[in-house]
């Protein structure tokens, strides 16, 4: 029927006009019988029937069908941390948002279902935090990812071995992450069997897990490597056999080391005597070397190409062995090579070599030297060691270290170093974004709000301690909330 | 009484202010938090050596604040309410209120006895009736206009015709308001919210125009109908009653369910609609406000809350326009599951009856249990137990939203029927209140 008015209203009444209108075929013929034009007729009729169908119309036959989401059995956060959860992002809070999801977690508490679809948006736009988001979702985040084709990428908790084979590359490189770590020979299986199904940026990415548990077993696979067809893949695992002690080329690294240098004592200021490391000067390395990805030609202003090799291969020499070749101890090696002549181009390798080999006593024996702030060398050391250090980085480099010590995990840090950077902070208040603020904040140890009070109330002489001011009544806020939340 | 979150940023007047309202919900910025049956104050420090005093009457929710900010509420009303609603241990108990709030209440209260009494000043009937008849002329004279206009587009068919140009209605809707018939240029200005980009566009074009005229033939010979249809039309036209001439009539009293507030800004102007459902009377109602960013209205009710209230209702064949003549106070959360309509087949019927006796209805209110959302190739539905449904007009956010809260399981709420679609305001799933627009 309404064909009909549609082909009318698009040809015109001049040109068309329907003689009978069938569901409404009694008023359209009492319409036409009165004395008037035809627009008229028309209009009155199509009206009629519009009206007519919507007052008869039925509903669609709905064929589409979705299974229900599973039973959740765990508890929901209360209505408090809800609100506040929801505030956080109506307000685009990231920082109070993921604070409050990560406190939900550690409770094993979830979101009420009316928050889950803005988290799985949040998901999708900040990938890093998508497995937080997954956890404290759970089921329900689960199910709907599984309907919403935007959400299908969002990282989910991995349950079983069906992530490896069905799950997206973030599922995967996690299910890869927990096997390595309980399993290391399983994970190299697993990789063996199916690496050669994935892309080369994906295949770079699961042999670079190998470094966790790395051992000489690995080494087969990895040599295999060196011949793929991808440069990245190539590189990832010439990488990982260099570093890994007793390899090939690990032992090649070595030997050239030891056959081409030695340790011999000096005399110093007439009394004293000093051991100092000497490199033969008819320094001839294997070849291989260089292809193992040691550069021939000294990319360093004055560094002749010999001491430049020495340095790139001290990078992958494990001390203790390189020391034990030289009839010395670990420390002593340190010694002579800090006070070698090209000490400030062995610097930077032997920092990478600390942290590749995980030397803790390298790591403490750089960074109690002038020149080093390195934060991954922090990160060797125990909590206490790394405390006696954060006041060299805080003067060097307060960034660094502040983003060291602010974490996912929230743990806080220590009121000493909690009042010495916000002491520094008065001196430097842009060294940190609003943002920033709110996050330290949140990493401060209880019994700071007084601290904070007493910074918030000294007197402000200059303008960018208005800033500093401001942003002190802020991480106050943030530090009584903080401690307000019932969960 | 409790407040929800939802319901204390729905007050907001723009999102900067709800922003700032919620920096605001923290007691180290409230000197003083108090708290009385009728009422709710405090003193929050500002930037000013003074600190800003904030009241919010709980019986007709309204607030009031010395700050120098022309929204309305303030952020200091909204950060007090939201600090209430979070941590209202944080209040202490007044058994007597400061003379000054004492006062506000007291006023607010004779404002609208003020307002019935109003109507009982003397007026010049004789001019009254002239410049009535004058103005129907003038209608009478534009809708002769209206549908000259529909017509020649009739007439010379759809294809000849740039129905999306800017101008298309622009000038025919000037006239309507020039002939003081306010609500054809409204009618008119639907034209502008069709897409003309979508396949078969004609035929919402061809169906808002028959509409149109038969509205004005009806208007024409409204004489011959019942005099609530006749209400329907003029209303329809654009005649409008004063509050005050509505406040004469007959009350009803109920404890009603706030549905739903839905604010549709156009241009400068904001219009309210706030969808009320009666307890005991099983009647929809509804507040119309019209108001700029500036001149919020002072009461507001809350999404989700009672208000034991005295409605008066504008005249019409289903009435459901009305103002509140006297409200009494405004109660939790109401909870509204397992009432209304629970079968597609049954809409239907809801729909014909509610079309026999309004036919210019343009939106049917309606109350749904037992119903089910589902997404089928990019759309969404909401169905009933035998499979039959209708597309939801929803945004897909708020689909997602109503699936998530629903888990795919049957819930009851509250929605519009508008040609061929629904689109849900509210609903209600494990005892709770959800407001979704």
């Amino acid at each position: 029927m309404t064909e009909e008015i549609v082909k009318t209203a698009i040809l015109g009444t001049d040109k068309y006009l329907p003689t009978a209108l069938s569901e409404i075929e009694q008023i359209w013929l009492a319409i036409s019988a009165q004395q008037s034009d035809r627009e008229d007729t028309f209009l009155k009729g199509a009206a009629a029937a519009f009206l007519y169908e919507e007052a008869a119309r039925s509903g669609l036959q709905i064929k589409g069908e979705i299974a229900p989401c599973p039973f959740v059995s765990r508890s929901f956060i209360s209505a408090q941390i809800s609100n506040q959860i929801e505030i956080a992002l109506e307000t685009k809070n990231d920082v109070i948002l993921f604070y409050l999801l990560y406190q939900c977690k550690i409770r094993d508490l979830i979101v009420e279902n009316h928050l889950i679809p803005d988290l799985l948006n949040k998901a999708v736009t900040q990938k890093k935090r998508s497995g937080l988001i997954s956890d404290v979702c759970v089921e329900t985040g689960v199910w709907l990812c599984s309907l919403n084709p935007d959400w299908q990428n969002i990282q989910l908790p991995v349950y079983d071995e069906s992530a490896w084979e069905t799950g997206a590359f973030e599922q995967r490189k996690e299910y890869l992450i927990s096997l390595r770590n309980t399993q290391p020979q399983a994970a190299l299986k697993l990789l063996k069997e199916s690496i050669h199904q994935d892309n080369a940026a994906a295949r770079a990415e699961f042999i670079s897990l190998l470094d966790n548990n790395l051992t000489l077993q690995d080494e087969a696979f990895l040599e295999e490597q060196l011949s793929d067809k991808s440069q990245k893949v190539r590189a990832v695992a010439l990488h990982l056999l260099k570093k890994l002690p007793g390899s090939r080329l690990n032992s090649l690294f070595l030997k050239t080391l030891t056959d081409n240098s030695y340790v011999k004592e000096e005399r110093s200021l007439l009394l004293l005597k000093k051991q100092v490391l000497f490199f033969k000067e008819s320094l001839t390395p294997d070849p291989q070397i260089f292809k193992a990805g040691v550069e021939k030609v000294s990319n360093q202003k004055g560094v002749d190409d010999a001491p430049y090799w020495i340095a790139q291969i001290l990078e992958y020499v494990a001390p203790t062995a390189y020391a034990s070749a030289l009839g010395i101890s670990e420390t002593e090696l340190f010694k002579v090579l800090a006070e070698h002549q090209y000490n400030d181009i062995f610097l930077p390798y032997l920092v990478r070599s600390a942290v590749h080999l995980k030397n803790k006593t390298w790591a403490k024996l750089l960074l109690e030297t002038s020149k080093v702030y390195e934060i991954p060398l922090l990160q060797l050391l125990d909590t206490g060691e790394q405390e006696s250090f954060y006041k060299k980085f805080l003067a060097h480099d307060f960034s660094a270290l502040f983003n060291y010590l602010i974490n996912e995990e929230y743990n806080p840090i220590s009121a000493d170093i909690a009042m010495n950077m916000i002491e520094h902070l008065r001196s430097e208040p842009y060294l940190l974004n609003s943002n920033q603020y709110q996050l330290l904040s949140l990493h401060l140890p209880d019994g700071m709000d007084t601290i904070l009070e007493q910074f918030h109330d000294k007197p402000v002489t200059e303008y960018k301690l208005q800033f500093f001011k401001t942003n002190m009544a802020e991480m106050i806020r943030v530090f009584n909330f903080k401690n307000s939340l019932k969960f | 009484m409790s407040f929800t979150l939802q319901q204390i940023l729905a007050l907001a007047p723009d999102d900067s202010s709800a922003k700032a309202g919620m920096q605001l919900a923290n007691p180290s910025k409230w000197l003083v938090r108090r708290i009385h049956p009728l009422a709710l104050w405090g003193e929050c420090q500002g930037s000013g050596s003074k600190p800003y005093k904030t009241s919010i009457d709980l019986t007709n929710i309204a607030f009031k604040c010395s700050c120098p900010s022309r929204k309305f509420p303030c952020k200091h009303g909204l950060g007090l309410l939201l600090l209430y609603a979070d941590k209202a241990e944080l209040f202490a108990n007044e058994s007597v209120l400061p003379q000054e709030i004492e006062e506000w209440i007291n006023k607010r209260g004779a404002t609208i006895e003020a307002k019935v009494q109003a109507v009982k000043k003397p007026v010049d009937e004789d001019a009254q009736q002239k410049r009535i008849a004058q103005r129907e002329q003038k209608i009478l004279n534009g809708i002769e206009e209206l549908q000259m206009w529909i017509k020649d587009i009739v007439r010379g068919g759809l294809i000849h015709i740039q129905p999306h140009s800017y101008s298309f209605a622009s000038n025919i809707i000037a006239r309507m308001v020039d002939s003081q018939a306010p609500g054809l240029a409204y009618q008119l200005r639907k034209i502008n919210s069709i897409n003309f980009f979508d396949a078969g566009w004609q035929r919402e074009f061809i169906r808002l125009l028959s509409i149109l005229y038969i509205l004005c033939e009806g208007y024409k010979r409204k004489g011959v109908f019942s005099p609530q249809l006749q209400a329907d039309l003029e209303t329809l036209i654009g005649w409008t009653k004063t509050k005050e001439e509505v406040l004469q009539g007959e009350s009803v009293r109920d404890v009603w369910l706030v549905l739903s507030t839905v604010a549709v800004q156009e241009d400068a102007l904001i219009s309210e609609t706030t969808w009320l459902y009666g307890r005991q009377t099983q009647r929809f109602a509804y507040i119309q406000s019209h108001y700029t960013a500036s001149t919020k209205p002072m009461d507001v009710l809350l999404p989700g809350a009672s208000i034991d209230a005295d409605l008066v209702f504008y005249p019409g064949s289903i009435p459901m326009r009305c103002i509140i003549r006297e409200q009494r106070n405004q109660t939790e959360t109401a909870i509204l599951a397992h009432i209304g309509i629970t079968s597609i087949e049954s809409l239907k019927d809801h729909v014909a009856d509610v079309l026999t006796l309004a036919p210019f209805t343009d939106r049917i209110p309606v109350l749904f249990s037992t119903m089910k959302i589902t997404p089928d190739n990019g759309r969404w539905f909401i169905k009933d137990g035998s499979g039959f449904g209708f597309e939801l007009s929803n945004s897909p956010h708020e689909c997602w939203k109503m699936l998530s809260i629903s888990r795919g399981q049957e819930f009851s709420f509250f929605g519009l029927y508008t040609n061929e679609s629904i689109v849900v305001h509210s609903l209600w799933m494990d005892q709770k209140y959800y407001t979704l627009l």
